[in-house]
């Protein structure tokens, strides 16, 4: 670790007082978000969920290279 | 650090008592550092909330080893920076950019019963480049380590010595230009 800046202005920029900061509805907006991100089911049914698109982009893409292949075939024949 | 250690496996629990304390060792601090970043109160109010919840919803994936104020900063000033870029493609809010820094440097700081420097330095920086800015936000305002500053800011150390080195210089010499502007106005008051 470093050793703080030893410096007077910095110093004074420390000391400045803060700007006055809402609290109550930031607060309990983000107290609800952080309880909500606990209650998201079991474990598997969130990876199920997440699962769910990329399965059937893959199932759709699986189906159409196996019918263009079988339509390049069957022109080739 | 093992007292953050513990913070940061409470709130990987799911505690809210943990949040909670996180919240308010953290808020002021991180509205602080919006505020003087986007020179707004109504800007810094909404990053502020979006900080917060990202990091709700990021909270329970934290390492243990998590610096928090590494943690926070960086949410925030990433999401002054999507703002900023989201503000640049918007021609309106890109003259209010243009004008804000004026309009906060002319106010009169009423709320506070500040001294003239502190009053000087405030307007100093509020009117620096924001990558000057930045650094002596998290560096000076805030006393973060170096280390931990260039982190958030996504450079290297010598880096980040390089650009504290000239926002500092950027500073002193607002500070100058200030306090040469201020001078004849107060020898005839």
């Amino acid at each position: 670790m470093t050793e703080p800046e030893k410096d007077p202005l910095l110093e004074a920029l420390r000391d400045l007082p803060p700007p006055v900061a809402p609290t109550d509805a930031t607060k309990r907006l983000a107290r609800a978000a952080y309880v909500a991100s606990f209650d998201e089911g079991s474990p598997i049914f969130r990876w199920a969920r997440a699962a769910i698109v990329p399965t059937v982009l893959a199932s759709v893409i699986v189906l159409y290279l196996s019918w263009a292949f079988s339509a390049a075939s069957a022109l080739v024949q | 650090m093992d007292d953050e250690r513990t913070l940061v496996s409470a709130l990987i629990e799911g505690e809210r008592a943990a949040f909670d304390q996180v919240y308010d060792a953290y808020h002021v601090r991180i509205f602080a550092f919006l505020r003087r970043l986007s020179n707004r109160q109504d800007t810094a109010e909404d990053l502020a909330q979006e900080t917060w919840l990202r990091f709700a919803r990021a909270a329970k994936t934290l390492r243990p080893d998590t610096s928090l104020a590494s943690f926070l900063f960086t949410i925030a000033r990433n999401a002054f920076a999507s703002h900023r870029r989201w503000a640049m493609l918007d021609l309106s809010r890109l003259v209010i950019f243009g004008f804000e820094t004026t309009t906060l440097a002319e106010a009169p700081d009423a709320q506070h019963e500040r001294t003239t420097e502190m009053r000087r330095l405030e307007r100093a920086l509020a009117t620096l480049p924001i990558a000057s800015r930045e650094v002596l936000l998290l560096v000076g305002v805030e006393g973060l380590d170096q280390e931990e500053a260039a982190k958030i800011l996504g450079l290297t150390y010598e880096a980040l010595r390089q650009r504290l080195s000239r926002a500092r210089a950027q500073l002193a010499k607002k500070m100058e230009i200030l306090e040469r502007r201020t001078t004849p106005a107060g020898d005839t008051a």
